[in-house]
């Protein structure tokens, strides 16, 4: 960059295509365009909040606000009554624990709905090298827990299933309350009542066609994972020995059927209720929502988008988003407000006086200032990965939750606000009630601004694009302004390779950090010294000629390269920290250069302006982001920071650029920072691009709702191309594709010796005997067959390999018609070359006869019965454009093939 | 002597630095995760479903029931009892292909001197660059065991990297001129994987002039490298200077393409007799081939890969389908004649161009096949010395490689995603691939264009001095 005022000077005049001029113009004045590109990146991300559109509904099918909400003041006194019952039995009883669970069974015994308590364990954590590719956390619950190596009494979530009057059964919404028994407080028992009573109300309601779980998740170890254990169990199922053995342990005082689990269809939605008392003497009591799972994930934005226009169109309450209070008072924020406030009343006036029916808004400066402090706490809740409530487990499923947090400082005298709040639940289970098909429609990826503004990923990507377009043109000058020797670049990718694997070993210590020591300053002490002992090999490459630009260039372009591909994509897997990545990596990356030349660009007399300026501000901006992140660490607790995995990784790719043109030991600090991110502390792993819901290795996998389709066959589209197909068909693609990875077990699928008629019989009932090598994909092999008996098996029967067998089935004539009526396209296989249905062919039937039957009659055709008036068999002629039947073929059709 | 000692501390550093990162890999227990991705193991080539065919056969039935295994019965009697040690056989596999990679490259390293320095008369430092330090063929085999691919291919479970070994081994004993070698090594090849077939004018591939004898390219006379030995510069360019001890390097061994020719039917029919001889319970020969080779061209498996075929036929219509798949394989086939016709006189390099549009455009492709042919992509370096877009290439395969698990992930595990995004990348890995290939016959074609000018130059200027 430094030369590029000579080059001008003499460059030759541009030849060539329009194009290619184009971009021999961009390469030659890059430092001007990648400036250009900065800036308009970075104003452009402020002016996000003013870009953010309303919310509004995708679904057409849920329908909020349609009908009226029934609960009333007399369902508000009743969850008064209930949560009052709540304390003055803990206040009363000798154990809550036993006591609690009898009421709870009571209360939901007498709205009719199925209840069970579902016992878990925090998961325990078992050491492998590459742990984040591979674990998956069991709940799994004995007599005790092992927390921490204490033994402790496992958490016990409460569940209720209101079976639907007009329902199948098929789907279900699931409501959680989280509680602590221990420590109950009034809040907590309130929104116990309330969901009981809610539960009542659901109870007497007619049009409920989904089933109502709720779920009363024990928080005793955090909210998330009672929630996540459940689900878990929901989804696979839990086969083992000990639960039976837990069985034996609640047996007293509750009937054994109390802990049998019980299921109820695919879950469409989530909504978890928490009441939370309010900071402050403030009487005003308000509603906020949480919706950013583990990693960044967020929920189909029409679930917040519904409960958005519920309480916006009764205008009875407040909704809010949380926030980052501090902002509030940055006086430099609220005049950049200004600013655009200004500009958009006059961009308002403008757009009025052209074109008269245009909407005059514009974006007040209070509103920015909101805006901007909301839209940070999302972008850092996503960055930090961690769900900000026990919704983030839902999302581990694919499932779509919000978290929905009322903040009130005396709920026991506020009626109103409490019978409203229960009509917004009503109204919103109505809404996903009314639901026909999986939740899809809408976005998942976008941050929310206020209640009702958004930014979607179309707005978002263009200040992102805009800072990660510096990338490409630097490498490309980069690349153009040096001929390089063919050697330089062997040895540029062989210390890219060397610094990326040794990045990348930096980037799973906190994994193996987290199993040898307990306490998380000890881990980012450790992390922090095994990170900079990381970079010493980066030191102690030497380069031959420290003076010419050989070396540098390529090992930069390269290295810019890679950081480019790196944050592009992981914007796709989280945008938060690949923004975060881009703000730090962007001025590091285009500054770094050899110390050596950038000194001798200040003083060499003849140099331009901006390597003057560059070779200024070169220290200054990367000492800068080490300055940032440090304030971070340092105001954050400890166990907030979290997992950047692969952030960090981001991080320390430019460091060697530094690293290597190191003359004074200062740089070495700034190489550093990087790193110096706080290991992983809380739950979820970090950014793995693996898969986040991930069924459970070889050896102890588990079946699921709609889990147990018996053909396994993988030929066929077992894949459908949207992620449109109901919720069945998405877990058994994921069942196909784990069955079809895993050599599976053999074996016999031993029943479990439960009383079947007792339970909802689901696929749980079949355990998997464990590591076995078998093959995975057929019915038929699935018992051994003893060759030393003459009868044959099932299974043995195979037609292919019994030629000699009598072959006089349509199957082995022909291979399956595709001429006329083609069948589902999944019966290739040799197996199922016998012709499904709708494939039969009659013009082929006399082949098969022998042409025995003669093919014309010489007589005419009955045509019509005698004039009795009353219609005989076959007068009924159904209309030949009758959509009606073709839609009964089509979806036929439909399914038959995603079998 | 110094030199020396770098050369093989790098090469044999190298190679350990090589095992010892799949070792690792094996041992931490990566294998379960890559050999779920539909990148690495294909309906063809998964190991997972060798173990279940295996299984299968052992139990009396069938290994083709069920459509689940579609490789070949000998790599089930092969691989199939060694069960879960079989990773070590590909890592050795992979090994083994290195050092054919080697071999390769010192047979065509000894001809490019052959050709450049003693017949006809330039010297070396004006055509090539100098002052390496590795040999092109070990420059090869380490791009070959450190390209990620091939390391996440041999610790992933699939049979790709043994294909790979055996289509190195025909290469090589084609180049060694040991006919029965090399028919073996094709036929086992194309038996393992169908596409290695159209390896068969590469590894026979004449040296025949190309202006007499163009019908019969594709008819009869199609010498080998058998005949004819490694690559080299074009025949016209000897005719610039008549000399009469060229006559004899240019000539056509016509009986090595006849015992070519005897020993694949000898090879072949020895195969397809142990096959047959394996199922002889179950479906026989003709099971063996429906399941197979029919498997390969009827693409009954809509699996997601990064391939551009599954996409296409799950929405194309049942009528259209056999039409379509006819003109999607066909693709593959145009392309040899042409290709075979440009650089009928490099066997190798029409090989490696040959496998990469394979790679891009059969119908189950995963990344062992682009580990291969960019493995021998390194034995042309020389050659290939003013590729244009090197660096954006570098970066696309690293952009495209990365970007298929994540939308993969996006699509099937989180559901924010759809089949659109999968597709999307697997079509700009097929794009990468194409202007790969392009831009190597390009530049190769450049290169023969450069040489045949700094020839003509000598000559006139030898002339001139005469």
């Amino acid at each position: 960059m430094g030369a590029d005022g000579e080059k001008d000077r003499q460059a030759p005049p541009l030849k060539g295509r329009l194009l290619a001029r184009l971009a021999v113009l961009i390469v030659r004045h890059a430092a001007l365009v990648s400036f250009v590109c900065c800036v308009a990146g970075i104003v452009s991300l402020m002016l996000l909040p003013v870009l953010a559109k309303s919310v509004y509904v995708d679904e057409n099918a849920l329908l909020p606000g349609s009908a009226r909400a029934t609960f009333s003041h007399y369902d508000t006194l009743k969850a008064h009554d209930l949560a009052r019952e709540i304390q003055t039995l803990l206040s009363s009883s000798t154990d809550p624990q036993k006591d609690f669970r009898k009421w709870l069974g009571d209360r939901l015994d007498a709205l009719g709905a199925d209840y069970y308590f579902h016992r878990f364990c925090p998961p325990t954590r078992s050491f492998s090298i590459l742990g984040f590719l591979s674990t998956s956390h069991t709940y799994e619950a004995g007599k005790h827990c092992l927390v921490d190596g204490r033994e402790q009494t496992p958490g016990v979530n409460a569940v209720g299933i209101l079976r639907a009057h007009q329902g199948d059964g098929n789907e279900a919404i699931v409501l959680v309350t989280p509680f602590e028994l221990e420590n109950l407080t009034a809040e907590n028992a309130i929104a116990m009542g309330l969901s009981l009573s809610l539960l009542d109300l659901l109870s007497r309601a007619l049009w409920l066609a989904k089933d109502v779980v709720w779920v009363a998740a024990d928080s005793k170890y955090e909210k998330y994972t009672a929630v996540a254990a459940w689900l878990k169990e929901y989804h696979e199922p839990l086969v083992s020995d000990s639960s039976f053995e837990g069985m034996h342990y609640t047996q007293d005082g509750n009937s054994s059927r109390d802990i049998f689990f019980k299921r109820a269809g695919s879950i469409t939605a989530g909504f978890v209720l928490e009441f939370t008392r309010g900071a402050g003497a403030t009487k005003v009591s308000s509603l906020e929502i949480h919706a950013e799972g583990s990693n960044g994930q967020m929920p189909n934005m029409d679930m917040i988008s519904v409960v958005n226009l519920l309480v916006s169109w009764r205008q009875q309450f407040h909704l809010t988003l949380e926030g980052v209070p501090r902002i509030k008072d940055w006086q430099w924020l609220r005049s950049v407000g200004y600013v655009f406030e200004i500009v958009g009343k006059k961009a308002a006036e403008l757009r009025k006086a052209f074109l008269s029916h245009a909407k005059a808004s514009f974006t007040t400066a209070e509103d920015y200032v909101n805006g901007v402090s909301v839209l940070l706490r999302s972008c850092w809740n996503q960055m930090l990965g961690v769900p900000t409530g026990s919704h983030g487990a839902f999302r581990d499923f694919q499932l779509d939750a919000v978290t929905l947090e009322v903040v009130s400082t005396d709920l026991e005298h506020n009626m109103d606000f409490l019978t409203n709040f229960g009509r917004l639940i009503e109204g919103v289970l109505r809404s996903v009630n009314n639901l026909l098909e999986k939740f899809h429609q809408s976005l998942f990826l976008y941050i929310m601004v206020s209640p009702n503004k958004f930014v979607s990923i179309s707005t978002y990507i263009i200040p992102f694009g805009l800072l990660l377009s510096n990338f490409p043109i630097q490498a490309a000058a980069l690349c153009t302004s040096v001929k390089a020797t063919p050697g330089s670049w062997t040895r540029a990718i062989l210390v890219v390779i060397l610094v990326e694997t040794w990045s990348l070993g930096n980037a799973i210590c906190p994994a193996i950090l987290f199993h040898l020591f307990s306490s998380a300053p000890t881990r980012l002490a450790v992390w922090i010294l095994l990170s900079g002992l990381c970079l010493a090999p980066v030191f102690c490459l030497r380069s031959d000629a420290h003076a010419s630009d050989d070396w540098y260039v390529p090992l930069k372009s390269l290295t810019l390269g890679l950081t480019g591909i790196a944050l592009g994509i992981l914007s796709a897997v989280n945008f938060s920290v690949a923004l975060a990545g881009a703000l730090l990596l962007v001025p590091m990356c285009l500054s770094a250069q050899p110390f050596s030349s950038s000194w001798r660009a200040l003083w060499k007399p003849k140099s331009g302006v901006i390597s003057r300026v560059n070779a200024v501000l070169a220290p200054a901006l990367t000492c800068f982001p080490l300055l940032v992140v440090l304030t971070i660490l340092a105001r954050e607790s400890a166990g907030e920071v979290g997992n950047c995995l692969i952030t960090v990784k981001n991080f320390s790719l430019p460091s060697y650029v530094f690293c290597r043109s190191r003359r004074t030991r200062r740089s070495s600090t700034a190489s550093k920072c990087p790193t110096s991110i706080k290991p992983v502390v809380r739950s979820p792993p970090a950014f793995t691009l693996a898969a986040k819901r991930r069924p459970p290795p070889n050896e102890d996998w588990r079946l699921g709702p709609g889990m147990y389709h018996p053909r396994l066959g993988p030929t066929g589209p077992a894949f459908s191309l949207s992620a449109k197909g109901t919720p069945n068909l998405d877990l058994e693609k994921m069942w196909m594709l784990e069955r079809s990875r895993h050599p599976s077990p053999r074996g016999n699928w031993t029943p479990r010796r439960f009383l079947l008629s007792e339970v909802t019989p689901g696929p749980g009932t079949y355990s998997l005997p464990n590591k076995n090598s078998g093959p995975a994909f057929t019915v038929a092999s699935k018992r051994t067959t003893k060759h030393d008996t003459d009868a044959p098996g099932p299974g043995t029967y195979f037609y292919s390999a019994r030629p000699q067998s009598p072959s006089f089935t349509m199957a082995n004539r022909f291979p399956p018609s595709r001429t006329c009526n083609p069948g589902p396209r999944t019966v290739y296989g040799d197996f199922y070359n016998t012709p499904g249905p709708a494939q039969y062919n009659p013009d082929r039937g006399k082949h098969i006869a022998g042409r025995s039957g003669p093919a014309f009659t010489m007589t005419g055709k009955w045509h019509r019965g005698p004039d009795s008036g009353l219609p005989g068999p076959g007068t009924y002629f159904p209309p030949q454009n009758n959509t009606f039947g073709q839609d009964i073929r089509c979806q036929h059709g439909r399914k038959l093939r995603s079998r | 002597m110094v030199l020396q000692g770098r050369r093989s501390l790098a090469l044999w550093g190298g190679m350990t630095l090589a095992a010892i990162a799949r070792l690792l890999l094996l041992m931490s227990g990566a294998s379960a995760r890559l050999s779920r991705s539909v990148e690495i193991a294909t309906p063809v080539t998964s190991l997972v479903r060798l173990e279940e065919g295996f299984w299968l056969k052992k139990l009396g039935l069938s290994p083709y029931a069920g459509s689940v295994y579609h490789g070949s019965p000998l790599l089930l009697e092969i691989i199939g009892p060694l069960g879960a040690n079989s990773p070590i056989l590909f890592l050795l596999s992979d090994f083994a292909t290195a050092l054919l990679i080697i071999l390769i490259g010192k047979r065509l390293s000894a001809a490019r001197d052959h050709y450049t320095h003693w017949n006809i008369g330039i010297t070396h430092s004006m055509l090539f660059l100098t002052g390496e330090t590795l040999d092109i063929g070990e420059i090869a085999a380490l791009l070959y065991l450190f390209n990620p691919f091939t390391v996440f291919v041999c610790v992933g479970g699939s049979t790709s990297s043994f294909e790979s070994f055996v289509v190195c081994l025909a290469l090589y004993a084609s180049l060694e001129g040991n006919a029965p070698l090399a028919a073996f090594a094709w036929v086992m090849a194309s038996h393992f994987a169908m596409y290695p077939l159209v390896l068969l004018i590469p590894v026979t591939s004449r040296t025949f002039d190309l202006a007499t004898h163009i019908l019969c390219v594709f008819f009869l006379k199609i010498a080998s490298a058998l005949c004819c030995g490694p690559d080299k510069p074009r025949s016209k360019i000897f005719r610039l200077k008549s000399s009469e001890s060229l006559k004899s390097s240019t000539n056509v061994q016509w009986q090595k393409l006849w015992s070519f020719i005897l020993w694949s039917a000898v090879w072949s029919s020895c195969v397809l007799g142990l096959c047959n001889r394996i199922l002889r319970h179950d479906g026989g020969l003709g099971e063996m081939l429906r399941e197979t080779y029919g498997f390969i061209l009827t693409v009954k498996d809509l699996t997601p890969n990064i391939g551009v075929y599954w996409y296409f036929f799950t929405e194309v219509f049942d009528f259209y389908r056999s039409f379509f798949l006819m003109v999607f394989h066909g693709n593959i086939f145009c392309m040899i004649a042409p290709l075979s016709i440009c650089f009928y006189h490099r066997p190798i390099f029409l090989s490696f161009i040959l496998m990469a549009v394979v790679s891009t455009l059969k119908s189950y492709p995963s990344v062992g096949d682009a580990a291969l042919y960019l493995g021998l992509m390194g034995l042309f370096t020389h050659e290939l010395s003013d590729f244009k877009y090197a660096f954006l290439l570098l970066n696309s395969y690293i952009c495209v490689a990365a970007l298929g698990p994540v939308m993969f992930n996006l699509w099937i595990w989180r559901g924010t995603g759809n089949a659109n995004f999968y597709f999307a990348t697997a079509l700009a890995y097929a794009f990468v691939q194409t202007i790969l290939i392009v831009e190597s016959v390009n530049s190769m074609l450049r290169f023969e264009r450069g040489l045949k000018l700094t020839i003509k130059t000598t000559l006139s200027s030898s002339k001139k001095d005469n």
